[in-house]
Order: C-alpha cells, then sequence, then structure tokens
C-alpha cells in the first residue's frame, strides 16, 4: 500500500532532496517524483565530498599549495551534508504525515 | 604548502650566515701577520635569489659564496712587533669597523624581519586551517 | 568507509609529521652538543609512491641523519632550519587533524540524522 522510501544506501551515498517542499501527490502517484526529489542535487554533495577527499589526500602528501583550498572544500561538503541530511528527515517526516492522512 | 615560512627561513638562514662571517671580521680586526704571508682577509657573503615556486613567487635567498678581501692588507710600520720584518712593517686586516658595523645593524635587522614574516605567516595560515571550524 | 584512500593517506601522514615533530625537537634540544648530528623525517615521497601504487598504508617514515655542514665542535644542527620545520609541522598538523575530524563529522552528521 505505502510505497516504500527509497533506502538509505552507504553513507557515501547520501540523497539529499532537494526540491521537495511540495510533495506533488499524496498517493502511489507521488511516489515516483518523491524518488525523483530524493535522487536530485545526489551528485552534488557526492561531488562536494569527494572534491575535499581529494584535496585532503593533497595536503597529506604535501603537495597542496594553499591550505584554504582545503578548508573550504571541507566546509563546503560538510555544508552540503548537514543540508541534505536535515531535507532528508523533513521530507521522511512530512511524507509519513501526509501517508498519515489517507485512510 | 605554507612556503612562505620555508621562504622566510632561507633569509634567517642567510642572514644568520651574515652575522658569523661579520663576528668572525670583528674578531680578527686587530690580527697581525709577517709581510711573508697574508694579512688576515675579511669575508663577504654573497647571495642569490632563488626562484621558481608553485605559483611563480619565487623561494628565497641562499648563500652561494663567502668572498674574501685582499691578502695585502694595511702594512704598517711597527719595528717592535715580533713578527716586523727587516724594514719593520708586518701587515693589518683591511678591514673598516665602520662598515662592519653598519653591516651588523643591517643583518639584524633583516633577521628580525625575517622572523616577524615567519609569525604573521603562521597567523595567517592558522587563519586559513580555522575555516569552517565547528561547522 | 572509515578506511578509505583519503582517511588513510590523511592517518599516513599524521603518524609521518609527529615523527617529524620529535626528531626535530631533539635536534633543538641538542643545538650545542659536541658532535651531534642532526637527524631529518621523510614520508611525503614514500606516501606520494604509495598513493601512486593505489594503497596509502604502504607509505612509510623513514627518519635520516642531515647533510648538513658541522660547526666547530662538530654539531651541524641549523637552528633556523629547525624552528622553520617545527613551525610547518605544528600547522601541517592542525591541518591534517581537522581533515580527520571533519571527515568523521560528516559520518557523524548522517548517522544523527
Amino acid at each position: 500500500m505505502t510505497t516504500p522510501i527509497a533506502p538509505i544506501g552507504a553513507i557515501s551515498a547520501l540523497t539529499p532532496t532537494a526540491g521537495v517542499a511540495a510533495p506533488t501527490g499524496a498517493g502511489p502517484a507521488g511516489g515516483a517524483s518523491f524518488a525523483d526529489a530524493l535522487g536530485r542535487g545526489f551528485d552534488a554533495v557526492q561531488g562536494a565530498q569527494s572534491n575535499a577527499d581529494g584535496l585532503a589526500v593533497q595536503a597529506a602528501s604535501g603537495q597542496l599549495t594553499d591550505p584554504s583550498q582545503y578548508t573550504i572544500a571541507a566546509t563546503q561538503a560538510a555544508l552540503m551534508t548537514q543540508m541534505a541530511t536535515t531535507l532528508e528527515s523533513k521530507a521522511v517526516t512530512a511524507f509519513n504525515t501526509i501517508m498519515g492522512m489517507q485512510a | 604548502m605554507f612556503d612562505a615560512i620555508s621562504t622566510s627561513g632561507t633569509g634567517l638562514t642567510t642572514y644568520r650566515t651574515w652575522l658569523d662571517v661579520i663576528a668572525n671580521n670583528i674578531a680578527n680586526v686587530n690580527d697581525v701577520s709577517p709581510t711573508s704571508g697574508p694579512a688576515f682577509q675579511a669575508q663577504y657573503v654573497q647571495a642569490q635569489p632563488i626562484d621558481g615556486g608553485p605559483d611563480g613567487a619565487g623561494q628565497g635567498v641562499a648563500v652561494t659564496g663567502l668572498p674574501s678581501s685582499s691578502a695585502a692588507g694595511v702594512l704598517e710600520y711597527d719595528p717592535n712587533n715580533p713578527v716586523a720584518d727587516a724594514n719593520g712593517y708586518v701587515r693589518r686586516p683591511d678591514i673598516d669597523m665602520s662598515e662592519q658595523m653598519g653591516n651588523l645593524i643591517m643583518a639584524q635587522r633583516a633577521f628580525q624581519a625575517n622572523a616577524n614574516v615567519v609569525e604573521r605567516s603562521t597567523d595567517i595560515y592558522k587563519a586559513a586551517i580555522d575555516i569552517g571550524k565547528g561547522i | 568507509m572509515l578506511d578509505d584512500i583519503a582517511s588513510l593517506s590523511l592517518q599516513a601522514a599524521i603518524g609521518g609529521l609527529a615523527t617529524r615533530q620529535r626528531v626535530t625537537a631533539d635536534n633543538i634540544a641538542n643545538v650545542e652538543t659536541p658532535g651531534f648530528t642532526a637527524r631529518t623525517v621523510e614520508f611525503e615521497s614514500s606516501l606520494a609512491k604509495a598513493l601512486a601504487g593505489g594503497d596509502p598504508a604502504q607509505a612509510r617514515v623513514g627518519i635520516s641523519p642531515s647533510d648538513a655542514q658541522a660547526g666547530i665542535n662538530g654539531n651541524n644542527v641549523s637552528l633556523d632550519t629547525e624552528i622553520v620545520t617545527a613551525t610547518k609541522t605544528g600547522l601541517q598538523q592542525q591541518l591534517l587533524t581537522g581533515a580527520l575530524t571533519s571527515k568523521y563529522g560528516l559520518i557523524s552528521t548522517v548517522l544523527k540524522g
């Protein structure tokens, strides 16, 4: 009856819900666009994390010229991850609320 | 990483070398030598810039040589000196004390300036490292 | 997730920097000891090679005697070089431990939901 929420994968496969402010449909039809919305922006967070990781490896092997490059990238990755996590939990809450409204 | 500190470090090393050289020159300013040999030769520090950092900024200074001044020194008439030659002359080093003292002050100021750069660069790098702390 | 390339590289580098800090402190303590030979620590090239081979855990920390010229009493510690090394090592340690902390922080953020 209830369409399953897309599973949360490994830590690195975080899926932010960038456009989920207005769930377009409460029923199964809304499930498809909900999954799309969960998937949207996934690449952005992945990209930010792996960019920060790459710069961290450069810093570790002494090849990074400017340390602020790494700290800025790490801050961006941390903020995007936090935002993704927050949006996802709010989206799950909203989804469950709407689901609970159905008979 | 943190290249400004390495660059200032080369300055510290170079000016400390200059300080050692000046100290040696001043310590030996009254060395008396017989005319048969060389006088004490004051040393100078020859320095060249090091080119080509990762962002093109240059990487400091290096000592490339310690040339000596003339071996002839200054002939002085001092017949009572035990090393005086048949005509009563001895050799003294050709060192100008005021020049050495002026160099000493320059070396000290330059060393202090480089140490200052190390300190300020450390503060700047710490600020860069602290970006995003606590997020 | 805790043993990805970036975490392993950071751990290897942090270990190397800790060794470098100890060796530098030892050099500075012995700045007047007659006949003392300063030592240097090298791990960056070992880490770069290990990374090229895909396994940063293969990096090794090497301690070798410095070939700086010795002074009159046989001591070859150059105080300004050691102070520059100590300053840079301290900053690098701050940067890399901060990097490891923020990596663990990302995992913690997600776990907390």
